[in-house]
């Protein structure tokens, strides 16, 4: 846990101090999707992270957080979303596409 | 400094809760026993009277800074310190009913050598807490995912705090009360950071109350030798404690459970409305705890509804609940705000539609599921068969005067009990997943109560002193076995 939050230290700075977020995430088996979005919320509360898989709201936010472990999916998931920064260790910050 | 803060921050409702506790109980708090229960007690009080405090602090001014906090709780701490030690001087002891039942005889080495062995079985306990808590410091899943995250949203969020409560959050369940979260924030707000040692120093706390609260109640009502035996029987019980250092909810709702139930077995039978004040101040916390509190608050209003319609004193058994329910309207205040002003519906409630529970209900195959699971469970972690092969040596023995209250202590447990597994049979969820995250940790949260009820059922075991001979005795007067014995012997010897 320790580990997984450090990840985050750089790209927190660039997040605002509190509202709202999107997260986007590679598919991953079993439980660990679940397992990834609750340790990111965690390590990034008490910003709202909302998985944009799961709750379709979060496709409303125009900042998002990316947290890939494998590779940066192809499919429907990265829809709409451009790179701002890659912060390495698969976490990057994306930003909605204006419409 | 660190260590110092946490120490000093836990330390002052403690203190307080102890200086406040011996107000409310029928006296004969002066025993090793006697203080134990006293300690024990009083710091959940106080802690719980702290999140009550944050909480308030937090809804009217958030964002809340060390010093506001400070402030406030000293003025409040010391404030009802400073009446509980006004009140102590006042109190005088209730009677109780004499003790009346046959109790087993045993040399006064086995209670010292079971002594020495409680003793170092708490030292296993604190060694085996700081092992596990080492393994997972920031606790098991529900601990990051859903109380200590919310214990971050209380610290960081600052004036969004409420952001916690979100509908947006439904995974981790934001109707959650906040008494465990609320105390993690309070803690760190004297800290000034969020350091992970303060939740595990919390639930090391809680942990080792619930030990001594079990442990001292039943020596005071059963004697020494007995409560050690209650105690010895939780501490070797590997489940409480990995739930104990998880860092979850249910070893602190399990305490105030246990304190409800030991309160509520006082104050019937000495009578004492104080003591059903704060047994009912200990329900409200249970019910700031976790949601299964409103069961507990349920079970205890059926089993009382029972009582008093075969009464012939209702008047004196209404009184009786109005102390309860004055004792438990802080905390149910501050669920009525949290519940109907701040959160979405329960996630069980909103789900709830009649057709598909009835079909669940018909299911005969959900039954053996959630039987076979409670078997299982009861067997290989709670090892309820020692317990049961120690009733069937010891035999029941339950104190003359004090039958109706064990009998309604039984009755509210197995409604607690049933509720929990009828949530089971109608549950949308996965019924295998549903029991395999939560099955151990709801009996983890009736094991304290239940050993102290059992306890208070088996015939009980006395030390051997020069003036007892073998066999079947009465509890020792005045040498820590029982309250109302202790009072017989400071009569006698004055």
């Amino acid at each position: 846990m320790t580990l997984y939050e450090a990840r985050y230290n750089e790209v927190r700075k660039h997040l605002p101090s509190h509202g709202i977020i999107g997260y986007v995430s590679d598919p991953k088996e079993h439980n660990e999707d679940r397992l990834a979005w609750a340790f990111t919320q965690y390590s990034l509360s008490p910003l709202l992270v909302i998985d944009r898989s799961v709750n379709p709201k979060g496709r409303d936010y125009p900042i998002v957080i990316g947290n890939f472990h494998r590779a940066v999916p192809g499919d429907d998931r990265m829809r709409g979303l451009s790179f701002v920064r890659d912060f390495g260790n698969g976490v990057f910050l994306l930003r909605k596409a204006a419409e | 400094m660190t260590s110092l803060v946490t120490f000093l921050s836990c330390l002052l409702p403690t203190v307080a809760g102890t200086l406040w506790v011996p107000t409310f109980l029928p006296g004969g708090t002066g025993t090793v026993a006697g203080w134990g229960f006293r300690i024990s007690l009083g710091a959940g009080i106080g802690l719980g009277a702290g999140s009550l405090a944050y909480f308030f602090l937090l809804s009217c001014t958030a964002p809340v800074s060390a010093a506001r906090l400070f402030l406030f709780e000293a003025v409040l701490f010391s404030s009802l310190a400073y009446i509980a030690v006004r009140y102590l001087k006042e109190a005088t002891p209730e009677t109780s009913p004499e003790p009346a039942a046959k109790a087993f005889t045993v040399p006064r080495w086995a209670l010292r050598t079971l002594a020495a062995l409680f003793f170092l079985l708490a030292a296993g306990v604190i060694l085996t807490e700081v092992f596990l808590t080492f393994d997972r410091p920031h606790g098991g899943w529900d601990a990051w995912a859903i109380w200590n995250l919310r214990a971050r949203f209380l610290f960081r969020g600052g004036e969004y705090w409420r952001d916690a409560l979100s509908p947006l959050l439904s995974e981790i369940h934001p109707d959650y009360p906040l008494l465990l979260p609320g105390l993690v924030a309070r803690g760190w707000t004297f800290l000034g950071r969020d350091a992970v040692s303060f939740p595990a120093v919390l639930a090391l706390l809680y942990t080792l109350s619930t030990i001594g609260m079990l442990t001292s109640s039943v020596a005071l009502l059963r004697g020494s030798f007995q409560g050690i035996l209650a105690g010895v029987a939780l501490a070797c019980t590997p489940v409480f404690l990995r739930h104990g250092a998880s860092q979850y909810a249910d070893v602190p709702f399990g305490y105030y459970m246990l304190a409800t139930f030991a309160l509520l077995h006082l104050a019937g039978t000495s009578k004492s409305q104080r003591a059903m004040s704060l047994a009912g101040f200990a329900t409200g916390l249970a019910c700031w705890t976790k949601n299964e509190g409103v069961i507990l608050l349920g079970a205890l209003a059926a089993v009382w509804f029972v009582r008093v319609l075969n009464s012939n004193v209702r008047k004196f058994e209404i009184r009786r609940a109005g102390w309860f329910v004055l004792g438990a309207l802080p905390a149910l205040l501050a669920l009525a705000y949290f519940k109907f002003a701040l959160v979405p519906p329960n996630d069980m409630i909103s789900e709830f539609e009649l057709a598909a529970v009835l079909k669940r209900v018909a299911d005969p195959a959900r039954y053996l599921e959630v039987g076979a699971a409670v078997v299982r469970e009861a067997i290989f972690q709670l090892h309820l068969p020692l317990l049961a092969a120690y009733l069937l040596f010891s035999g029941v023995s339950i104190r003359k005067g004090e039958r109706g209250a064990v009998l309604r202590s039984w009755a509210s447990l197995s409604l607690i009990f049933a509720a929990y597994l009828s949530i089971y049979v109608i549950t949308s969820k996965p019924l295998a997943w549903h029991l395999g995250t939560s099955l151990s940790r709801l009996m983890t949260q009736l094991f304290p109560s239940l050993l102290l009820t059992f306890f208070l059922t088996a015939t009980g075991v006395t030390a051997q002193t020069a003036d007892h001979g073998k066999g079947i005795a009465v509890p020792e007067p005045g040498r820590g076995e029982g309250m109302a014995g202790r009072r017989k012997g400071r009569k006698r010897r004055k």
